[in-house]
This record gives structure tokens, C-alpha cells and sequence, in this order.
């Protein structure tokens, strides 16, 4: 989780291929914990690289870029793709071994909307502050605050 | 369920899920500056596919390109797409002038076509899904291709020669088909697209056709060997060394028989392998160099069949071959060659399967 808040090299001069080594995996990671597939979450994950690298001389903090461009991709993907390519995503992909009880929390996510699986990602995986998860979506606190109170509100009715 | 348990839950399950992700990042900075990369997604899809391209223009510089190549293509009738889904193998239709086909051969990663017209050299890589090569090479185009976006790269490292220099043009097919021509020498763009249109693709039958009717082996895939056969054997010195065998017979009706090929020092680590030649030609051929050799022993079951003293090949002067018959085609398996020096001390052996 800190690899995804984290800034990609500390001690080493940061070029594209220092910050593709780093971030790649946890953001191929993330992606998945919104999108549900692998394959899709690898897919949006390279063409975040795409934009950095075609970004690079003008991006002073790659791993915020980054996250924000995976947020945005996540979220166009999940605007074209039908409701049923959603869902197949998650279904044809699903975590293999995983105890019932989380299985059954994974189904529920993919059944939740977009919105309030994204801000469900940032906050309880991605790990990162309300207000930081604000800067992400370009939104106000307030609406941070109210997803995450109803995507659980919402997460909590599946499961009951 | 309450809210403590809701948080609970789903924190587990984001943190069983990641661990249930396994990512293979490619690492690039790693690899030597001529090798190139290509990362597939890892099963069937139907999603634009995404490659990432490592780029080093320089020991100092290294960049990388991460291009994306989306494949194309209206709906189609069942039995066209079924049809299609069979012509996996690229080929060209049409072959430059000038250029002849030097080598093929198929492996578990590629099927690969090199033709050559004495100076330049174009390759035909058809590679499976699966493969993973990470290659730095710059972007110098995304061209469109057979109706697909492609990538058209240049390989510029340091200190390379203008005859090392690779061109490439790549592409996906269809999902799970990329196509690559690579040109080393002096391509231009252009010249290396319009022979990109001209690729078509065969069918696994059609292919294992071509292999046949060209007189190369096929490489077994357990041996991971990479397959690019060459007969025109390049690079070999006055020294002979053994090539030790990779497997398998297209041929039929053929007698058993083990044929060594030697060849030069300059070959070392280069894999190649002497041609199926008319029936009754050796059906085991040979692979890497480890040594010179001065004779090969062929035994079964500790008998020693024969010992044979490797010959100049008249059709290869450069090659030496020494072939000999087994007695029994249903007992070819364990059948043992033995490489030996010039003190009779066996430097490298090698059974049939």
C-alpha cells in the first residue's frame, strides 16, 4: 500500500523506467480492486504509461500523475463499458481460493456503482486521506465523505 | 453486518485480492541494450492489447515507451472467424525481390521466417501470446497496418554498426497474434511497410508445410530452444565444434539414423541446425557448440552401435556430418550419442526421446 502513495525512488535520480519498475505492480493492483480483471486492470495500468511518458518533461510528481490518469482510465473504461462487460470483468476474473466471506464482499463490490467503488478503493486499499482522494477526483471533501459513508451504507445492504 | 464489520471485510478482501494478483513487472534497466521486450497480457483478449516497449537511445539514456496497439476489424460471419482463428502463422505473400528465404523454424515462444538478400536481412516473427521479450527501441511511428495500428521502432544503441541496426514494425493481428517484421541493415520506413501489407497468414497446416517443403527441422518445444534454423550457417572458422541435438523427426518412413553437425568456433552459441534433407538424411540435428570434436559414438542400451568419424558434407563444405543407421526404427528411444575429443574423452552426449 505505501508503494502506492509512495514516491517512486528516493535515493536514485527518478526517470520513467525507475518510476514503471516501482509503481507498475501496485497499480496494476489498485486497478483491479476497481475494475475487477487482471488482463483490463494491466491494460489501463500501460496506457497510464503511455500519458507519463508522453507527459514526462512537464510532470513534477510522476506517481500523482499516475494515479490520477489509472482514476480517470478506470473511470472511462467503466463509462463505455456496458453494465454487462462490468460485471463479466469481475466474474471472469474472480480471485481464485479466496474464504467465503471474502468472496461473497468481492461479488457485492462488483455490484456496487462506479463512483462508490472507486472512493471504496482509494480509502480502504490505496489507503489515502479523504482530502488527498478529493484531489484525485477533482471533487470536494463533502462529496468524498457522503460516497464513502453511502458505498459503504450500500456494501453493507448487499452483504446483509 | 454492521458498519465496524463492513470495514473490516472489505479491508481483508482488497488485501486478499492484491495478493492474489500477481504482477510480473518487466525490468527493463536490466536487460542488455539490444534485447527487445514486448509484454503480452497473459490470456485471450478481446480488449485492445498493450505493449510496452523499453527505449535506450544511450548507455545514459534510458526511456521507456509504452504503445498500445488496438486491434481492428468489423463483425464477422461465425464460420469466417472460426476459419481465421486458424491462420495463426504469418508468412509473406509476396517475398521482396531480390531477398530468398535463408531459414525457418517454430518454437513454443515464435515462428520465425528470415529471408536475406546478401546484405540485408528481414525476419517474419509470428509470436505466441505468451511470450515475453523486452525490447528498448524507439518509437518512430504507429503506423497503420493491415487495418491495425502498429508500432514501427528503430533499435539504436550505442556503438552498433549501420548493418546491426534493427527496423521493426509491429502489430496485433487479431488478439493474441502479434506480428513483427524486422529488418536489420538499411530499411527505410516505407520500404518495410509496404512488405508489412504483404504478409499473409497460413494456417498451422500450411505452416508445417512450408517447414517440410523448405527442408528445416521443427524444434520441440520442451528443449526451449530458439528456433531460427539457418542453413547458411554463418560465421564458422577453421575449428570444428559439435552441435548438440535438438529433436524430432517430420519425416516418415524414414529410416532411424543420428547426424552430427559440426561447425566453427564463430558459431558458438548461435543455434542452428542442419536441414532434413531427402528421405534416408539424418533425423536428429544438432544444436550449440561445446567443443571440437574428433568422433561420436551411437550406443543403445550400452552397446556401442557405431563409432564414426565426423566428414566434410559436400553440400556445406564448411559442415561436417557423420550419420549412421539404426537397426531399429521402434527402438530409436535411448538411443545414445556420444561426442568424443581427440583423447577419446566424451565432452557432450545426447539421446533421441
Amino acid at each position: 500500500v505505501s508503494a502506492i502513495r509512495g514516491v517512486a525512488i528516493a535515493t536514485e535520480p527518478v526517470t520513467l523506467t525507475s518510476v514503471y519498475r516501482d509503481r507498475y505492480a501496485p497499480m496494476v493492483r489498485l486497478a483491479r480492486q476497481i475494475v475487477g480483471s487482471v488482463a483490463i486492470a494491466e491494460e489501463l495500468t500501460q496506457d497510464a504509461f503511455v500519458r507519463l511518458q508522453g507527459a514526462w518533461d512537464r510532470v513534477d510528481n510522476p506517481a500523482a500523475f499516475l494515479n490520477t490518469t489509472l482514476i480517470n482510465l478506470c473511470r472511462t473504461w467503466m463509462k463505455r463499458a456496458s453494465a454487462g462487460d462490468r460485471l463479466a470483468a469481475f466474474a471472469a476474473d474472480s480471485p481464485v481460493g479466496l474464504p467465503l466471506e471474502l468472496d461473497e464482499t468481492w461479488q457485492a463490490l462488483s455490484r456496487l456503482p462506479d463512483k462508490y467503488r472507486i472512493v471504496l478503493a482509494l480509502r480502504f486499499y490505496a489507503d489515502l486521506p479523504e482530502a488527498e482522494i478529493a484531489t484525485l477526483l477533482d471533487c470536494r471533501l463533502g462529496t468524498v465523505k457522503s460516497q464513502i459513508h453511502r458505498g459503504l451504507a450500500k456494501l453493507k445492504e448487499v452483504l446483509s | 453486518v454492521n458498519d465496524a464489520d463492513v470495514v473490516d471485510r472489505l479491508t481483508r478482501t482488497y488485501a486478499a485480492v492484491a495478493a492474489a494478483t500477481p504482477v510480473s513487472v518487466p525490468d527493463a534497466g536490466e536487460l542488455p541494450p539490444t534485447t527487445v521486450v514486448r509484454v503480452l497480457p497473459t490470456r485471450p483478449s478481446r480488449r485492445p492489447l498493450v505493449w510496452a516497449a523499453g527505449a535506450m537511445a544511450a548507455a545514459a539514456a534510458v526511456l521507456l515507451a509504452v504503445l498500445v496497439a488496438v486491434p481492428r476489424g468489423g463483425p464477422k460471419a461465425d464460420s469466417v472467424e472460426r476459419l481465421a482463428t486458424r491462420m495463426r502463422h504469418a508468412t509473406l505473400g509476396v517475398v521482396p525481390k531480390g531477398f530468398g528465404l535463408t531459414s525457418i523454424g517454430t518454437s513454443s515462444d515464435a515462428d520465425v521466417l528470415r529471408f536475406s538478400d546478401g546484405t540485408r536481412e528481414l525476419r517474419v516473427v509470428t509470436a505466441r501470446e505468451s511470450a515475453k521479450n523486452i525490447g528498448f527501441a524507439v518509437r518512430i511511428g504507429q503506423p497503420i497496418v493491415r487495418g491495425h495500428e502498429a508500432i514501427l521502432t528503430v533499435q539504436t544503441p550505442a556503438d552498433v554498426p549501420p548493418e546491426s541496426v534493427g527496423t521493426s514494425v509491429e502489430w496485433i493481428e487479431r488478439p493474441g497474434i502479434p506480428v513483427r517484421l524486422f529488418g536489420t541493415g538499411t530499411w527505410e520506413a516505407k520500404e518495410l511497410l509496404d512488405i508489412a501489407e504483404k504478409v499473409m497468414m497460413v494456417s498451422d497446416a500450411s505452416w508445417a508445410k512450408l517447414i517440410r517443403n523448405n527442408g528445416f527441422a521443427k524444434v520441440d518445444p520442451a528443449t526451449d530452444d530458439h528456433a531460427i534454423f539457418d542453413p547458411t550457417f554463418p560465421g564458422i572458422g577453421a575449428e570444428k565444434h559439435l552441435h548438440r541435438s535438438l529433436v524430432g523427426s517430420l519425416q516418415t518412413g524414414v529410416g532411424p539414423r543420428i547426424g552430427c553437425c559440426l561447425s566453427g568456433a564463430g558459431a558458438i552459441g548461435v543455434p542452428f541446425t542442419n536441414s532434413v534433407g531427402p528421405s534416408g538424411e539424418p533425423d536428429i540435428y544438432l544444436v550449440w557448440a561445446t567443443a571440437p570434436v574428433a568422433s561420436v559414438r551411437i550406443s543403445l542400451g550400452g552397446k556401442v552401435l557405431a563409432t564414426v568419424t565426423p566428414v566434410a558434407d559436400p553440400g556445406i563444405p564448411t559442415i561436417k556430418v557423420a550419420s549412421v543407421a539404426l537397426p531399429d526404427a521402434s527402438r530409436r528411444q535411448g538411443v545414445v550419442a556420444e561426442f568424443l575429443d581427440a583423447n577419446g574423452v566424451v565432452i557432450e552426449t545426447t539421446s533421441l526421446p
